[in-house]
């Protein structure tokens, strides 16, 4: 049988009854050294196979339709955001010349200061999480409207929408806060932003991957508990000549 | 030439006939398929691009992996304020979030298959967004920033320091001082699509990172 190299081998029911069957066939007429290196070795395979099943990462070979689709995601973007977009430098009140000066370079949009700091909660009172003004209670009741479905290639757009005027209205800078209420349970700073990729999860093995281990192993510990103990094999040299 | 079989050979013979069906069967011997519900979806339909679970890229969450398997098929470039939303004869899943800063898009995923994505805010170059896989730690539906006395409509918070999804006005040239912004529209509808303890996966490059993985596998297999 010729294959690819680095192609998996599939064991559909054909092939896999011919393994079995060879197997067992191997197993009866092999003289009784022999079994017992097939069995130790039909376990060796079982556990490794097991082994490597738990560790490989489970990545699979992607063909070019994967790589596709990421392209297909990515041709629907708007693009990159430019460089130096929006920072939060020059917000002092007093820098109001540079700021006209650079009215023709500078986004028109500003980030908004800070209308207050941060203070470090005193330790008694560090328990709990301060009530939120105007927040109400997690997974509030969602909106009676259901959910209209958008076909593909209409897309709803939100550039004219304005966003609700709560309070004393809605201050038309960049998209709220990354603060949002602060929780002096934690005291953690700020993440830091950065190219850092996503951690990488451990491989969960399945089910049949623990079974096959165990069994390989229960295969390799009665093997080697049948060496110690007597066994009767039934001699072939009394049997010569019969049928 | 011939000999009885006694018990213990008959038990070994069984047992290793017992394990070499179940390595066969097992994930070891075939390629790697994660089980998910067959999906009524077509893959000839124009409104979707659909692969095969074997051919999906691999997100990885904090705690195990997504795939995606179908996305949909928006033939325009986006804009900002734009969005799409259409969860049409999608299975029912687990809902997840990909967000690709690079493409300044988010796309939300329930099992393997995208039903919206939008153009998206993201932190300035001071206030960035964290990258990595975060998890939904709550959902407010009113919130205001204390921080910085903002509105965050439909706010689903990322991070225990405030960084979250919320309703903006997404328009060029803006940015954020680390949150998400998204349209208000497409934040009411991730709002009631997400629940907390729901995967979100941050992706300074989502192309490079999924792409880099895919193209090296492609590689290995046309060796």
């Amino acid at each position: 049988m010729s294959r690819r190299r680095n192609q998996p081998v599939i064991l559909d029911a054909p092939r896999l009854a011919r393994v079995v069957a060879s197997a067992v066939i191997s197993l009866r007429l092999a003289p009784a050294g022999r079994k017992k290196m097939l069995v130790a070795a039909a376990a060796g395979v079982v556990v490794t196979a097991g082994a490597g099943a738990y560790f490989t990462d489970g990545a699979t070979a992607m063909t070019s339709k994967g790589v596709n689709l990421l392209d297909a995601m990515r041709d629907r973007s708007p693009g990159s955001r430019s460089a130096g977009a929006l920072s939060n430098k020059g917000q002092t009140a007093g820098a109001p010349a540079q700021t006209v000066a650079n009215a023709a370079t500078q986004p028109s949009a500003r980030a908004l200061p800070k209308t207050r700091v941060r203070v470090a909660p005193p330790v008694a009172a560090a328990a709990g999480v301060p009530a939120a003004a105007g927040s109400p209670a997690i997974g509030g009741t969602p909106p009676a409207t259901t959910l209209a479905s958008i076909p593909p290639g209409s897309a709803g757009s939100g550039g004219g929408l304005g966003l609700p005027p709560g309070g004393g209205g809605f201050i038309p800078a960049p998209g709220g806060g990354g603060g949002g209420t602060p929780d002096p349970g934690t005291g953690t700073p700020p993440p830091v932003g950065g190219e850092a990729p996503p951690v990488a999860a451990p491989a969960v093995p399945e089910p049949q991957t623990w079974l096959m281990m165990i069994i390989g192993f229960g295969l390799l510990g009665s093997v080697l508990r049948r060496r110690r103990t007597s066994t009767a094999y039934v001699s072939n040299e009394g049997h010569k000549g019969l049928a | 030439m011939h000999r009885r079989i006694t018990s213990p050979d008959r038990a070994h013979i069984l047992l290793t006939a017992a394990a070499l069906s179940v390595g066969a069967l097992s994930p070891a011997c075939k390629p790697l398929e994660v089980k998910q519900p067959e999906p009524q979806l077509s893959l000839e339909t124009d409104a979707r691009i659909s692969v095969r679970d074997s051919e999906a890229p691999v997100v990885r969450t904090r705690v195990g992996k997504r795939r995606i398997t179908s996305v949909l098929n928006i033939p325009a470039r986006m804009e900002y304020g734009d969005f799409v939303w259409t969860d049409d004869a999608v299975p029912a899943g687990k809902s997840w979030v990909l967000v690709d800063l690079a493409a300044q898009t988010i796309s939300v995923f329930r099992g393997g298959h995208e039903i919206g994505t939008a153009v998206t805010l993201f932190g300035a170059d001071q206030k960035p967004t964290p990258v990595g896989p975060l998890t939904v730690l709550a959902k407010l539906k009113d919130h205001r920033s204390s921080l910085y006395d903002a509105p965050m409509p439909y706010t689903i918070r990322l991070t225990g320091d405030g960084v979250a999804i919320h309703g903006s006005n997404v328009r060029e040239g803006a940015a954020t001082h680390g949150c998400l912004g998204v349209p208000l529209d497409f934040a009411k509808r991730l709002f009631d699509e997400l629940a907390v303890g729901d995967d979100v996966v941050i992706f300074a490059d989502a192309q490079a990172a999924l792409g880099a993985g895919a193209k090296q596998d492609l590689a290995r297999a046309s060796r």
